[in-house]
């Protein structure tokens, strides 16, 4: 089976270290044997859907802006400070 | 010989739902608010914090799906989509994978003469995220954006020109603003949308490599952006070189497009469904429901007002402004012996109709037109009687009444008055006698002004004429 | 004198009633029974005893005018520091949270503040939760108060540790995976880890939304009824929360067994080290001494459920963690230049090799390539509900070990899939959702042994009452 830890530590925004990786390399491989040896049992299995709970559209009191920045590393005039974010893509 | 190329587009719409709250918490959707002033636990992504649906983000989803004759799926469920960027707190954005709220409908577009049906491929519902602000400082996170309702519309690649394009936007925003789902404001950023865009040689049947147009703030920006990417798409292909998959800035001042990122670098999202939420289980019941509350759509009133009252397009549109306007006029025309005038009468100011609301009475409407096509009142008296009606609804007939706003008709009076005006004015008189017709709508107007619009035009006219020519001037 | 840390808290509570004593007086006995023993254990992280004299005092003015909130109402409590606290700092035993003061109370936590009970602090655990001995907690491990040269289990290890050292009369923990019922048995202590659904997970710092339930640690099945009965219900702030009212749990909690039917997992007992096994047949033979019947019942997928149970918790965790990016709170890198690299580098040294571990493996099984893992985990883990649900429908209860083993020693080396395998009994329930229970029950050289009873969704009454009768059972 062939994976590379670099792309998946990429897409979780993690740094390794070579012996971190080459542990992990052997985690990966073990549950990979883990779950091509599962057992699928057969039968149907479908889950049972109760109606959701849904919130009204109501507005309630949302936090004050400084319970907001409270824990925030670095914040000015009211807002979150990071570096300079410079490419990639935008949400939504 | 250069080769004819033919444009491929397909369009992807979000739109910020118009809820009192956001998707997943209680706060406040406030446009333009002091910055983090509306976030709380949930839509900061603070640890433990859990999202509950709001009920109308998705009553509203689905009655937009239904305006674009969508099927509503009875089951559809949230799923994460994963992805690191400082402007989505939890590092994933709650949207909907492969189980969408709505799925598979069409929007008709006039196109060359005809119509055109745009396939809609996808509906469905999702988060917004944060706003940065770059500042020297460095970037700013404001979190009041974060978890307002989204939806994002996914077309299928049928449109083949800027121009269908547009007119997709405008008619798709126009209904969705018409049933009070979202104000569709472009610049505030409540409507966006992403142009993918291809071309390939007339007569192909194969889609080029696309390019995915980003940023797009009017409908002006997107269709240069798309012109501009014909002549680039087109110029690489003619000069032998190869398109690659790519997603596209568009920038507003050179009214280029520039490279944002190649698309095979897309990081894999790693979709999974949202433990922290139940699936969305609709009833069919509650579905008709909420297609019985839709409006008619506008284009479908203009046309019947145009039919059956002679209402112009100009007007009919300055009707359908909003929803509350179009049903205002509905109720009062269908009372009114002259709807078309009343019509005109409302269409006079269409920013107020804009506002909201509409304060007036179908009853009060349909006297106050009623009035007018009788000639109780003049025009102008009109309009004012409408603006004060709007600051306190009140029947018109009693407010002519109390306020003296009828027309003066009565020869007794309008006689003195026209001598009156004939004295003070030799001049206009004698011009007249010249032969100056045009003198006599000076001398008209003098009447007008000294009694506040509210003489009769008929019998001042008459009046005036009968005296120009019974009393020829003497000569000093 | 009253031995307030040797009380239940319904002694306490009756106690407190008849004036014997002041909450003041019960916060402060355990308060000196941290001084004396905290060296030693290290159940607590952050000991907020200020406040908790505060609210001992309100307490003592409504339980003197007459007015206890309930049964609760100035017992002192400890919460397992992943549970959100106002005002409190909780840091999930990281780095990476080493400095953040919530600003709201988590849904159990609120409850509980509602019903009187006195916060003394937070409790050590796991990183994140995620381990089974209190190890990879950033801020050093807890040891066991039975024998401190032994590990308490885990996660919610602090909590097991406090309430068996008298350091609490009872506590919250987390139970995603048995982080509950596992230290509750290696300490001698119940635990219970209630249906998913039963008590709001608003304000738990899990680490897998479909998995996690706040937990509850006592010193007896009835101080469980009642603290469950306290923090039970639905609350609108968790859309997974059940809307299905909170049953009277105390009531006919001594009723006994006679009547129920029991099946016992035969699998386990191959599982299991000779002494947990020894104990567990005893309390089979007890339990049918006592009216209950009770039959063998295969599931033969016990041991698929780990593997899914890892991918599953993992694959979620890779995305509940994503958020800690050093950004809006938390620990943030310094000598960073750019979004990218602040984000990385904060994640890379705010959070411990276990986390990072899983980090990864869930991130790996979620991509595209290794998709069809993940999927084969869910299809098994709705199948084993199924199966066990339909079990249930015939059976009372199950019966399983908690631990296959006694708490064993301090530093003791363990590769973690050796320190997985400890889960292997604790786990179905959690992959089904269900309600169970760990008791204490027989002992290995002065060393607990816990049984575990996993009941029907919703059932927890019948299980506390079958808990109950195993626990007077046991001398
Ligand atoms: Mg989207
Ligand atoms: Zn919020």
């Amino acid at each position: 089976m062939e994976f590379s830890i670099k792309a998946v530590a990429e897409l979780a925004n993690l740094r390794l270290t070579p012996e971190e990786e080459e542990q992990l390399r052997g985690d990966f491989e073990e549950i990979l044997r883990f779950a091509s040896a599962l057992q699928e049992p057969d039968g149907p299995a479908h889950e049972e859907d109760e109606p959701p709970f849904l919130r009204e559209d109501c507005p309630a009191a949302s936090l004050t802006r400084e319970e907001t920045l409270q824990n925030a590393p670095e914040a000015i005039g009211g807002c979150f400070v990071l570096p300079r974010a410079i490419g990639g893509e935008s949400g939504a | 010989m250069s080769t004819q190329y033919e444009t491929v587009i397909g369009l992807e719409t979000h739109i910020e739902l118009k809820t009192e709250t956001k998707a997943f918490c209680s706060c406040a959707v406030v446009f333009g608010a002091e910055p983090n002033t509306h976030c709380c636990p949930v839509c900061t992504g603070m640890p433990g914090a859990l999202p509950v649906l709001n009920a109308k983000a998705v009553e509203f989803a689905v009655k937009a799906g239904l305006l674009l004759h969508c099927r509503v799926s009875l089951r559809s469920k949230l799923d994460r989509k994963n992805y690191y960027y400082p402007d989505l707190p939890k590092a994933y954005q709650i949207s909907q994978y492969d189980q969408p709220i709505c799925t598979g409908g069409w929007l008709e577009i006039p196109s060359g003469g005809g119509t055109k049906r745009i396939r809609i491929e996808r509906l469905h519902l999702e988060e917004d995220a944060g706003k940065l602000i770059h500042s020297e400082v460095g970037t700013l996170l404001d979190c009041n954006r974060c978890g307002v309702p989204l939806i994002e519309i996914v077309t299928m690649p049928d449109f083949r020109s800027a121009e269908e394009v547009t007119a997709y936007l405008q008619i798709l925003r126009e209904r969705i603003r018409f049933a009070g789902l979202s104000d569709c404001r472009m610049n505030e950023g409540s409507l966006r949308c992403d142009v993918n865009l291809s071309i390939r040689p007339l007569g192909s049947h194969t889609l080029g490599e696309r390019a995915e147009l980003k940023n797009l703030n009017s409908f002006q920006f997107a269709a240069k952006a798309i012109a501009y990417e014909e002549r680039r798409q087109a110029a690489v292909l003619d000069a032998g070189g190869t398109l690659f998959p790519e997603t596209r800035g568009f920038d507003e001042g050179t009214g280029e497009t520039f490279p944002m990122r190649r698309k095979e670098s897309q990081s894999d999202y790693r979709f999974f469904p949202e433990p922290d939420l139940p699936p969305i289980v609709l009833t069919q019941e509650q579905v008709a429901r909420w297609a019985s509350e839709l409006p008619e759509l506008p284009d479908v009133l203009r046309e019947r007002w145009r039919a059956s009252y002679g209402v112009n397009r100009e007007t009919a549109e300055a009707l359908t402004i909003t929803r509350a306007a179009a049903e205002a006029f509905g109720r009062a025309a269908a009372l009114t012996r002259f709807p078309k005038l009343l019509a005109t009468l409302l269409a006079a100011d269409p920013a107020r109709l804009a506002e909201g609301e509409i304060p007036v009475s179908a009853e009060h409407l349909a006297a106050l037109s009623d009035l007018l096509g009788e000639k109780t009142i003049g025009s102008g008296t009109a309009k004012e009687l409408l603006a004060l009606l709007w600051k306190e609804d009140q029947d018109p007939r009693e407010a002519v009444e109390r306020l003296g706003l009828g027309k003066i008709t009565d020869r007794a009076v309008l006689g003195p008055l026209v001598q009156e005006i004939l004295a003070d004015c030799p001049r206009a008189a004698a011009d007249y006698r010249a032969g100056k017709k045009a003198a006599l709508q000076a001398l008209f107007g003098q009447a007008m002004r000294r009694t506040q619009g509210r003489a009769d035009p008929d019998v001042t006219r008459e009046l005036f004429l009968a005296a120009l020519q019974a009393e020829p001037q003497k000569e000093e | 004198m009253h031995n307030v840390c040797g009380m239940t808290a319904l002694g306490l509570s009756a106690a407190l009633r008849r004036r014997e004593l002041s909450a003041r007086e019960a916060a402060l006995a355990c308060l000196a029974r941290m001084e004396e023993r905290e060296p030693q254990l290290h159940a607590y992280l952050t000991v907020s005893r200020d406040e908790a004299l505060a609210e001992a005092d309100a307490a003592d003015r409504r339980l003197a005018a007459g007015e206890p909130l309930s049964l609760l109402d100035g017992v002192p409590m400890a919460v397992k520091d992943n549970i959100c606290t106002k005002g409190v700092r909780t840091t999930c035993a990281s780095r990476m949270l080493e400095g953040f003061v919530p600003p709201y109370d988590a849904g159990a936590v609120s409850r509980l503040g509602r019903a009187g009970a006195v916060l003394l602090g937070k409790t050590n655990l796991d990183e994140f939760a995620m381990g089974s001995d209190t190890g990879t907690s950033a801020f050093g491990p807890t040891a066991n108060p039975i024998d401190p040269s032994r590990v308490p289990g885990g996660s919610s290890g602090g909590s097991a540790a406090a309430v068996a050292a008298g350091e609490a009369l009872f506590a919250l923990g987390s139970d995603t995976g048995g982080s509950v019922r596992q230290p509750a048995a290696l300490c001698g202590v119940v635990g219970l880890r209630p249906t998913y659904g039963r008590i709001s997970r608003y304000g738990l710092v899990g680490f897998g939304p479909s998995l996690d339930q706040v937990g509850l640690v006592t010193k007896d099945a009835r101080d469980c009824a009642a603290v469950l009965a306290a923090t039970a219900g639905f609350d609108p702030h968790d859309a997974t929360s059940s809307r299905q009212s909170p049953g009277a749990y105390l009531d006919g909690i001594g009723d006994g067994v006679r009547g129920m039917r029991a099946a016992l997992v035969r699998e386990s007992l191959a599982e299991a080290e000779p002494c947990v096994r020894r104990e567990l047949l005893r309390a089979v033979a007890k339990l049918e001494s006592l009216g209950a019947r009770v039959d063998e019942l295969s599931l033969p997928f016990l041991k698929d459920m780990l593997p899914a149970y890892h991918i599953l918790g993992s694959a979620e965790a890779s995305s509940n963690l994503a958020r800690f990016d050093g950004v809006r709170y938390g620990f943030r890198a310094s000598g960073v230049s750019d979004w990218r690299s602040l984000i990385r580098e904060s994640r890379s040294q705010g959070f411990g090799l276990e986390v990072k571990r899983r980090i990864l493996l869930g991130t790996f099984v979620l991509t595209k390539e290794q998709r069809d893992a993940y999927e084969k985990a869910r299809r098994l883990r709705r199948k084993t509900a199924s199966s066990m649900a339909a079990a249930l429908s015939y059976y009372d209860f199950l019966l399983l070990p908690t631990s296959p083993e006694v708490a064993w020693k301090r530093g003791e080396k363990r590769d973690p899939v050796a320190m997985y395998r400890s889960d292997l009994f604790v786990v179905p329930a959690s992959i089904a959702g269900l309600p169970a229970v760990s008791v204490p029950f027989g002992e290995e050289n002065g060393l607990p042994v816990g049984v575990q009873l996993v009941g029907r969704a919703f059932g927890e009454r019948e299980l506390l009452r079958a808990a109950c009768a195993v626990e007077e059972g046991r001398k």
